[in-house]
């Protein structure tokens, strides 16, 4: 314990968690502004130079309208996109925080350590999540693992982000890739070299740290040839966050016989009951497989956000290179999630497999969109897509838009789609056998998500369920 | 839109809208005066949905059939007197004497060629000029009521241009044993002909009927057809309508099929293309009564460079509807097939049953097929499933065959027909289900021979 | 001559040898049962025998009729006179039973430069083989195998055999998922076809189906290889005895 406390306080002094000095851009967006950022993150020159591409690009660029719902306008100028780490209240014990959040906590089954540095309390170095962030910072990298902040990726890895950085979402991808582009705060690096199985989840034990990265995050990971690597995002503790608009960009590159899976869990704070003070969350998730054999799994549980645009995509541009997505998308309130996935099979005898469980309550809009596209020259290719929806109220809404392009006619695709609910039978039998309602649904709902939750590394898929079962609480009348 | 784009669009439809004016001359009653000119006002508005100059969400379907080619041509828009010998039929023919039969040549209505035969009471089967003049209180409350022009620019001209066509109709009660069969045929009389054929089918309560629409082209020539059918019966009445495209070669087809259902009522709709160079189906369907079940079926088999797309929306606005639909495509040469299927349940629709099926089988590497099966739901005691699929001919299943003495190419064969057989066999009326299942097997086996010679 | 001479035979699948080397003549007019536990490659060669695709031979000869059979294709086998009765058989939507046979019975009388049979003469043969194995009428009617029961689908195969009347028959596992009424039916079928100018060849697990269809000679296959031929009681003693005796004669052999 004393060990872990002297490593931590050192590494605390020597910065790794970079201590920031409090200043802040002012709000708007310009050239200005870009440089800005990128001076005070001591960024590469080709950095700035790609940002301000990018900025000029999206000033060409016109938001998007092909979406279910109409958002309020974004004011880009009143945007601050320069900021040191957010103000999170200082609460001086747990006994100040808001008991409804606490008992969310509890629920999720949160060490109360993490609990307080969840809600802002400040926390002893004993236990500091620092510290161990820093004992296994070390093992990674006895085995040539880089694993950092985006901004140290920058300055001490320069090269290979100069590589592999807009390789798989060009700056001129989409409106919200393209500001993400210009103005991203920081995010997550991570390279495995040739050969290396990463033996940890990525993150697992950084859920803390991984809060507060802002509104417009960058990740970008490169399994090289023959690796491995499982990488999970986010917390599925709710956050509270003044952020409307989030506006992140996740980049993967697998290599020759590598392998990347990616598990987010997500549950920004979707607004009140009429849908006030949620966030908006415009993601861009793309992988490629590069080489032959390679395979990236994108598994996905989503709860939070008022509105959710979300489409983690894989480029299948090796042969036999595999991808997947698994997708469990929970609407309620008047929430809407519109989400999906694309699949790009350019290599031969490359196959996709799709599974996204819909579910939806209240006056939530559940989307799932959705592209499989099979180029003339994958020989051999196979997708199979299954996307289900549950429908909770008769208030919601379910939507499939499946699009399916083949030009090869080797490929075989099947895409299959249903729309159910609980019956009563069903609810009845679960109550003669003493279980109640709410137990009964939940029950029925996990089921219903098994096979997402399946992929779930163990205890975040744990964390799942029972953030599923309180997301769900409530909702049914 | 700028100003110059609307002077190019005027311009581009300037032989429709000379049609338009010397139709606008004739003499008819105020109601259908009245149709025209504000479908022709809307067409002026709209034009022909030609994907790059449309916004969303219209733009999204029309991104895979552009039209610009055929908005860009100018049709011949008026109409062309043709002889044409009873034997030029027999191809197309069911085989039925005993069937009601009209027929339309380059859009006019041939006397000669057509046949009616004894009708039960209160039943008319007859051209839609025709019925205009006798029976205009019977064409008013539905004409233009259910395809509705205001939506789409081809709708619009068709409306705008409306002449004649088929007109159907048997009051409450009223039960046609015997099938019409109405068929729109082109000839190569003159160059770039452009037709609007208007089908108009309505069955009271309970009423009972069965149609065959057939588009023929006796001319491997470029020519435009624009085809509206609208389709309505009341309370448990039931129709089965058929529509078989057997355009010439250098066809453009463009259609729209309205469905509307009362309480009870059915409909069974059953679309096969196989001619023309480029095919647009429209087929819609509304529920409006509960207790309406909608079938809609169809079939598409293309080759060489043929372009053929059905889009098919079903609309359940009322509680305890069901709807089953199933289109499968056969895609040869460097065909493109294109589909897409909306299911669309109101807030209110409760206790909906909704099935859909897409299935393609490519059999050309240089083939190509976009599917997109579509839901939208509102509502949540539902039951609706959906499915696509894209393949070729299954392995195992050829080899099956073989080990039972059939030869790779026969299995093959087998295999296609026992694709399309599927559906064909579930037709309603015999002679229909037979004449499509000789068609599609000699279609198959010709299909295969040709891809024989190709490569040899 | 015999009817099918099988020397040294190797192959498997994808690179993968899985029979290791069989001699195995078969004359006219016997049934030739071959047993064996799971995974020892009986399948197999039904597979490599009637052509899969997948499968290939890497070694030895097989003659059929006197002809090279790695000569022929699948169909060239079928209509020289064999027939695989398959373990799962395949369906085929869309294309009705008669109609599908019909299409395969002229393919060969075509193949031996018959003329085609008429419609009429068909559907008289069709009768009297659905009485001869007993088949469902109704199931002649229905497209191939679709939405048939497990046991329909190991009928249906009897009476394909039936109806195309092979010299050499290949039943592969026909036993197997069936009740013991089924397999009464499909046994009184396979049985109602012996005749002295056919021949057949049993492929089992289970030595119940041998009560009923009574073979004149028993092969036990192991990893690949015929380890020990006797004549109908050596299945029996199988029944008794289970395979872990011959494993342990093979293993203390070799």
């Amino acid at each position: 314990m004393e060990a872990i406390e002297t490593l931590a306080q050192q590494e605390y002094k020597e910065g790794w968690v970079t201590d920031i000095e409090m200043e802040t851009a002012p709000p708007g967006l310009n050239e200005d502004i870009i440089r800005f950022i990128s001076a005070k993150k001591n960024e590469p020159g080709f950095l700035l130079e790609w940002r301000l591409k990018a900025y000029r690009h999206w000033l060409k660029m016109k938001e998007p309208n092909w979406q279910y719902m109409a958002y309020p306008p974004v004011d880009y100028q009143d945007i601050v996109y320069y900021a040191a780490p957010k103000n999170t209240p200082q609460y001086n014990s747990l006994d100040e925080v808001d008991p409804e959040l606490l008992e969310t906590y509890d629920k999720l089954g949160i060490p109360l350590e993490e609990q307080k540095v969840l809600a802002g309390v400040a926390v002893d170095a004993v236990f500091d999540s620092v510290s161990v962030h820093t004992t296994f910072k070390d093992k990674l990298a006895e085995l040539g693992i880089i694993f950092c902040s985006f901004s140290e990726a920058a300055q001490d890895h320069p090269d290979l982000v100069e590589k592999y950085l807009g390789t798989v979402v060009p700056y001129r991808d989409n409106y919200f890739a393209s500001l993400n582009s210009a103005v991203f705060s920081d995010g997550s690096f991570c390279y495995i070299p040739p050969g290396v199985r990463c033996p940890m989840e990525l993150s697992t034990y950084f859920r803390i740290n991984t809060a507060g990265t802002g509104q417009f995050e960058r990740t970008l990971i490169i399994a090289d040839e023959g690796s491995y690597v499982s990488y999970l995002e986010g917390c599925t503790a709710p956050m509270r966050d003044e952020n409307q608009l989030h506006a992140a960009v996740v980049e993967l590159v697998a290599l020759k016989d590598a392998q990347i899976k990616y598990s987010t869990v997500q549950n920004w704070y979707p607004g009140n009951e009429e849908g006030k003070g949620g966030v908006y969350n415009f993601v861009t998730k793309r992988g490629v497989c590069k080489g032959d054999n390679a395979k990236i799994s994108w598994t996905q549980v989503e709860t939070g956000s008022a509105i959710t645009w979300k489409y983690p995509s894989v480029i299948l541009q090796g042969d036999h290179s595999i991808g997947e997505f698994y997708s469990v998308a929970l609407t309620r309130n008047k929430q809407v999630a519109d989400t999906g996935t694309k699949m790009i099979h350019v290599g031969k005898d490359t196959r996709s497999t799709v599974v996204s469980k819909g579910i939806s309550a209240g006056n939530g809009q559940n989307v799932y969109r959705g592209r499989i596209q099979v180029m003339k020259r994958a020989d051999g290719a196979k997708n199979y897509t299954q996307s289900d929806t549950m429908l909770i109220a008769d208030r919601c809404g379910a939507h499939t838009n499946p699009y399916i392009d083949v030009g090869n006619n080797s490929a075989s695709v099947e895409h299959e789609a249903s729309t159910a609910r609980i019956s009563e039978d069903q609810l009845f039998y679960c109550k003669t056998r003493g279980i109640s309602t709410e137990d009964a649904i939940s029950m029925i709902i996990n089921g219903f998500c098994k096979e997402v939750f399946q992929e779930l590394p163990m205890e975040f898929a744990v964390e799942a369920k029972k953030l599923l079962g309180i997301s769900l609480e409530g909702s049914v009348g | 839109m700028t100003e110059a784009l609307k002077q190019v669009s005027t311009d581009r439809y300037a032989s429709f809208h000379e049609a338009y004016d010397r139709i606008r001359g004739r003499e008819a009653p105020l109601w259908l005066h009245r149709i025209r000119s504000d479908a022709m006002k809307r067409f002026g508005e709209l034009g022909m949905p030609v994907a790059r100059e449309l916004s969303f969400p219209l733009k999204e379907d029309w991104v895979y059939t552009d039209l610009r080619k055929i908005a860009d041509t100018s049709y011949y828009a008026e109409p062309v007197e043709a002889e044409l010998d009873e034997t030029a039929l027999a191809p197309y023919e069911f085989g039925q004497n005993g069937w009601h039969r009209l027929v339309f040549v380059n859009g006019i209505y041939s006397s000669a060629l057509s046949r009616v035969t004894d009708l039960p009471r209160g039943v008319v089967v007859s051209s839609l000029a025709d019925a205009l003049v006798e029976h205009p209180d019977l064409v008013h409350p539905h004409l233009a009521r259910y395809a509705d022009f205001e939506r789409t620019g081809l709708t619009a001209l068709n409306s705008a241009l409306l002449e004649d066509g088929l007109f159907v109709y048997a009051p409450h009660g009223g039960i046609l044993e015997t099938p019409v069969h109405v068929h729109y045929v082109t000839t190569g009389h003159k160059t770039l002909m452009a037709t609007q054929p208007r089908t108009l089918i309505v069955g009271g309560d309970g009423a009972n009927l069965k149609v065959v629409e057939s588009y023929s082209g006796l001319t491997e020539q470029s020519y435009l057809t624009n085809a509206v059918t609208e389709i309505a019966v009341g309370r448990d009445g039931h129709a089965e309508h058929y529509r078989i495209n057997r355009e010439g070669a250098g066809a453009a087809h463009l259609s729209t099929t309205q469905l509307r259902l009362e309480e009870n009522g059915r409909i069974s709709t059953f679309n096969m293309s196989m001619g023309g160079a480029l095919t647009r189906n429209d087929t819609n369907a509304r529920l409006a009564g509960e207790h309406a079940v909608v079938r809609m079926n169809g079939l598409y088999l293309a080759a060489g460079d043929q372009h053929v797309d059905n889009h098919t929306a079903i609309d359940h606005a009322v509680p305890n509807c069901d709807s089953y639909e199933v289109y499968k495509g056969i895609l040869e040469g460097r065909s493109r097939g294109v589909f897409n299927g909306k299911v669309f349940v109101h807030q209110d629709a409760q206790e909906t049953d909704a099935k859909q099926l897409n299935k393609n089988l490519m059999l050309s590497p240089d083939a190509m097929i976009h599917t997109k099966p579509q839901l939208e739901i509102y509502a949540d005691q539902v039951k609706c499933t959906h499915g696509a699929t894209v393949g070729q001919l299954d392995e195992d299943q050829i080899f099956y065959l073989r080990t039972r003495g059939l030869s790779h190419d026969s299995a093959c064969n087998l295999l296609t027909y026992g694709f399309a057989a599927d559906l064909i066999r579930r037709l309603g009326i015999d002679a229909v289900r037979s004449s499509l299942d000789t068609l599609f097997e000699t279609t198959i086996r010709d299909l295969s021979m040709a891809r024989d010679q190709s490569v040899r | 001559m015999a009817l099918l001479e099988i020397k040294g035979l190797r192959g498997g699948i994808r690179d993968q040898d899985i029979i290791n080397g069989i001699d195995l003549t078969i004359n006219r007019g016997e049934v030739h049962a071959i047993m064996g536990p799971n995974g020892s490659g009986k399948s197999t060669l039904g597979k490599i025998l009637a052509g899969h695709e997948e499968y290939a031979e890497t070694g030895g000869t097989v003659r059929f009729n006197g002809k090279d059979l790695f000569e022929l294709t699948p169909e060239e086998r079928a209509n020289e006179g064999m027939f695989l009765a398959f373990q799962y058989p395949v369906e085929i939507p869309g294309v009705s039973n008669a109609y599908f046979l019909r299409a395969a019975l002229n393919e060969r009388l075509k193949y031996r430069g018959e003329p085609e049979i008429s419609a009429g003469a068909f559907r008289r043969l069709l009768n009297k083989k659905m009485e001869q194995v007993d088949m469902d009428p109704e199931l002649a009617r229905r497209p191939v195998n679709e939405d048939f029961s497990g046991g329909e689908k190991k009928r249906n195969e009897i009476f394909h055999m039936a109806v195309l009347e092979p010299t050499l028959s290949i039943l592969d596992e026909t036993d197997s998922g069936l009740d013991i009424d089924a397999m009464r039916i499909v046994a009184h079928g396979i049985n109602q076809q012996r005749t002295a100018d056919n021949a057949m060849i049993v492929i089992t697990h289970y030595q119940r189906l041998l009560d009923y269809v009574v073979p004149d000679y028993v092969h036990v296959m192991y990893q690949g290889r015929i380890v020990k031929s006797g004549m109908k009681d050596l299945a029996l003693e199988l029944e008794e005895k289970g395979y872990e005796w011959i494993r342990e004669e093979v293993e203390a052999a070799g």
